[in-house]
């Protein structure tokens, strides 16, 4: 579960608030899509969440540990896979998710059990002695998922994770956040593509201007509007409403 | 004509992917003051270092009239400037000609191939001048100080010198290197192609640097008369080193004014750029090809082989430095390439000399430990680790070079300064051991007393310990994750030349203190000795200090980045 209470932010240097007043509470059991435009807040609130940035103002609380007072606790608790999965070039995709392994305490047989069965999963069995400087994009996006989901946290977040994935990664790991949820875990992922949205998700939160607009089932929402409208315009009009 | 082979804005671009203080964002004047006044910090440390010479100078200065031994740095200068720059030169050719990632963004660009390439070849020739002009600049230094000998007609001498000689070797250098990385393109085990090249590159170096010093070692033995020594050591290179050519003929020069020789530099030089224009244009861009589709160097088995052990974090980050570093060509080159040349060098000339010079033969009937006292032994230690430990381009760039994994270490539940520990150890170790093999294997051929030699590890220990953290916490306070290959992040990315800036000037107070207080305040060696451990010792807790204040401001910075 993630609480989020009353945060802010802002960088050092700019008066203005990338974040003002957020909060959310977020369940277990759910896939959540974080929906915004570019620059809306999506990924400042997620390295808020998974501890990259720190909140000018207000708490943090995942599964009740506080991302700011008791950091350690709350990392033990999510996983994160960032936008950007160029991390870790110099090492093989083994070494890596061994030093996960190591980070996060699992038992050295456990990880050697679970890199074998994310591997065969993540179809990287015969890829993981090669550094992942070698590594195509989508494969360096599959190795951060599999770093990802090796010790089997309960929070889940991602931060668009499809980019850049070939159709069959990209069901792998749509199936694979699927699975997550089933285990009672939650994901959180942001993205553009309200499609992904769409189809995936139990509950979306669109966010604009560093506000949450609105956090709910897509059910629920749709209900709001006519029959046969579709997710691409009720968000441009949600969103074109609150700038107004 | 010239605009068929040569592209002035293309040159200009690879100037300014390369340019060393490219990260200083402010005005053109301001940057040429700030570039003004750091020469004038190097030249001021440079002199602070030769500071008991500057003391006695005239007496050297009346010992150089003497035996008129005036053009003798200005010939050595010639020799060293000649390794370095083939060196240098083999280093730059192999990692801006090839192992540059920028490369890829050219060659889909209608660019043609002759005028990238010799934009290349004169870009490098660019570099061999700066390089070998500042190896000449502290024996031009010296030699206007020290002796009387200067004459209009040897600085315009040196000057041609630097103009001729990096262009025909980065002409040569170009050619062979070259051919090496075509046929790379056409051997189908690429990865042991690759392999090859970085071997045989490592192996030009040590031979020619082995061959210089196995030449000058054997000439040390007749050191009663320098003039001699190094009339002889001119003498084998002419007759046995046809690599040596361009410092001989430039001591030819030198001394004699001869025609003949100038003729025969400029003539070779043309001939030598000539050739390397056409043949590098013709197969730099297929080479260059053949190296992208290589894979890696490190090519892996298949099956994995499963790791059964917990690793703590700090041996986590710890393994991690090494690994990194020895799977990457551009870090090894830079960070430990250096070490370990110097130590085998060090070793081989100490070997020759021990096994077939006067060393061993004097040593069996003298008792070298009655002279070398404690304090005396506590200075040598201070005065060659000083050298040695002060500047690390790995240790000023270890923050930088993990760009995007600064990120992912902060979502993960690891303490940081627990960790970075790894990484503080694994560059003690390297300036430890340096430092270790280089005094303790004299100090064993010279059957020093035991407790001599512990104290020499406990003053070694002391000066890595107080060295260590100055270029990390340079590399806190100015990290930048935005590299744009690694051979910038490791070679001029900000910190790493402000650690350079700040080794030399604490290496010119360390030397300027010792030879203040021993040559003007005639303080014994002794008091010198303790005094300037004292310094050290005082170094490790400020830079504790320092270093834990900066990673707390690292953290929060990065943080709001």
């Amino acid at each position: 579960m993630i609480e989020i209470n009353n945060i802010s932010k802002k960088y050092s240097g700019s008066s203005d608030y990338v974040i003002k007043d957020m909060n959310l509470k977020i369940d277990s059991g759910k896939i959540i899509g974080f929906i915004g435009h570019n620059g809306a807040g999506k990924s400042t609130t997620l390295n808020m969440i998974s501890g990259i940035l720190e909140p000018t103002d207000g708490d943090i609380l995942i599964n009740g540990y506080s991302i700011i007072n008791d950091a350690l606790n709350a990392k033990m608790q999510f996983a994160y896979v960032m936008d950007s999965p160029d991390n870790f070039l110099k090492l093989t995709g083994y070494e890596y998710l061994n030093f996960i392994g190591n980070v996060y305490q699992i038992p050295a047989d456990e990880i050697n059990n679970r890199i074998k069965i994310l591997a065969d999963e993540y179809l990287m069995s015969d890829k993981l002695n090669q550094l992942i400087d070698s590594y195509s994009h989508g494969m360096r996006q599959k190795i951060n998922v599999m770093g990802a989901l090796l010790h089997e946290p309960s929070v889940f977040l991602l931060d668009e994770p499809l980019n850049g994935l070939d159709p069959q990664a990209s069901k792998i790991l749509k199936d694979s956040m699927k699975e997550h949820v089933k285990k009672g875990n939650t994901v959180l992922f942001s993205t553009h593509i309200l499609e992904v949205a769409e189809k995936l998700c139990d509950e979306i939160i669109i966010i604009n201007k560093g506000k949450i607009i609105y956090q709910g089932s897509l059910d629920d929402l749709q209900a709001q509007y006519e029959e046969g409208t579709s997710l691409e315009d009720i968000f441009l009009s949600i969103t074109s409403k609150n700038v107004e | 004509m010239l605009s068929n082979f040569f592209d002035i804005q293309l040159f200009k671009i690879f100037l300014k992917e390369s340019k060393p203080i490219k990260w200083i964002k402010s005005s053109k004047i301001r940057r040429t003051l700030l570039t003004l006044l750091v020469i004038v910090l190097i030249v001021a440390a440079i002199y602070s270092i030769f500071a008991p010479i500057i003391v006695y100078k005239d007496d050297i200065k009346n010992t150089f009239s003497f035996f008129d031994l005036g053009n003798i740095f200005l010939t050595l200068g010639f020799y060293v400037s000649y390794i370095l720059c083939v060196i240098t030169v083999i280093g730059y050719t192999y990692v801006y000609c090839y192992l540059d990632k920028n490369i890829n963004n050219y060659m889909p660009l209608p660019i043609k191939p002759r005028i990238f390439s010799t934009t290349k070849l004169i870009f490098n020739y660019y570099n061999a001048i700066c390089i070998a002009a500042l190896v000449m600049l502290p024996f031009l230094l010296m030699y206007f100080t020290l002796t009387n000998s200067f004459s209009l007609i040897s600085l315009l001498i040196v000057i041609l010198y630097l103009i001729i000689m990096p262009a025909t070797i980065v002409a040569l250098v170009s050619i062979i290197e070259s051919t090496i990385m075509f046929f790379v393109n056409k051997i189908k085990n690429k990865a042991l192609a690759k392999g090859i090249v970085v071997s045989i590159f490592v192996v030009i170096v040590a031979i020619l640097y082995l061959y210089f010093v196995f030449v000058i070692s054997f000439n040390g033995g007749d050191s009663k008369n320098i003039l001699n020594a190094i009339a002889q050591i001119r003498g084998i290179f002419d007759k046995i080193s046809p690599l040596l050519f361009y410092a001989n003929w430039g001591s030819a020069l030198l001394n004699s004014h001869s025609i003949i020789n100038m003729l025969y530099m400029i003539g070779s030089m043309i001939i030598a750029i000539a050739i390397s224009i056409f043949y590098f244009g013709k197969i730099y861009f297929p080479g260059v090809i053949g190296f992208n589709e290589g894979g890696s160097i490190f090519k892996r088995k298949d099956k994995v082989k499963l790791n059964t052990k917990k690793v703590s974090i700090t041996k986590w980050f710890f393994i991690n430095e090494f690994k990194s570093i020895y799977r990457t060509p551009a870090y090894l080159i830079n960070v430990l390439s250096g070490n370990a040349l110097i130590v085998i060098i060090y070793l081989a000339m100490l070997g020759y000399q021990y096994y077939f010079g006067p060393l061993g033969k004097e040593l069996a009937n003298v008792n070298v430990d009655q002279y070398l006292t404690i304090p005396i032994i506590i200075l040598i230690v201070i005065g060659v680790g000083t050298f040695f430990t002060l500047f690390n381009a790995g240790a000023a760039s270890t923050i930088s070079r993990e760009a995007h994994n600064i990120k992912c270490y902060f979502i993960m539940p690891i303490d940081f300064k627990k960790a970075f520990i790894g990484k503080i150890i694994f560059y003690f170790i390297i300036e430890f051991l340096t430092l270790f093999i280089f005094l303790m294997i004299p100090m064993i051929i010279l059957k020093l007393a035991l407790i001599k030699m512990i104290i020499a590890i406990f003053v070694m220990i002391i000066l890595c310990l107080a060295t260590i953290l100055i270029p990390i916490s340079i590399n806190l306070l100015f990290y930048d994750f935005d590299w744009e290959n690694e051979t910038a992040v490791v070679k001029r990315s900000k910190s790493v030349v402000i650690s350079l800036i700040a080794s030399f000037i604490i290496m010119a107070i360390i030397y300027g203190i010792g030879a203040l207080l021993f040559l003007l305040f005639n303080l014994k060696v002794d008091i010198v000795a303790y005094i300037l451990l004292g310094f050290y010792i005082l170094l490790i807790f400020v830079t504790v200090i320092l270093y834990q204040k900066l990673i707390n401001r690292f953290m929060k910075s990065v943080r709001d980045m």
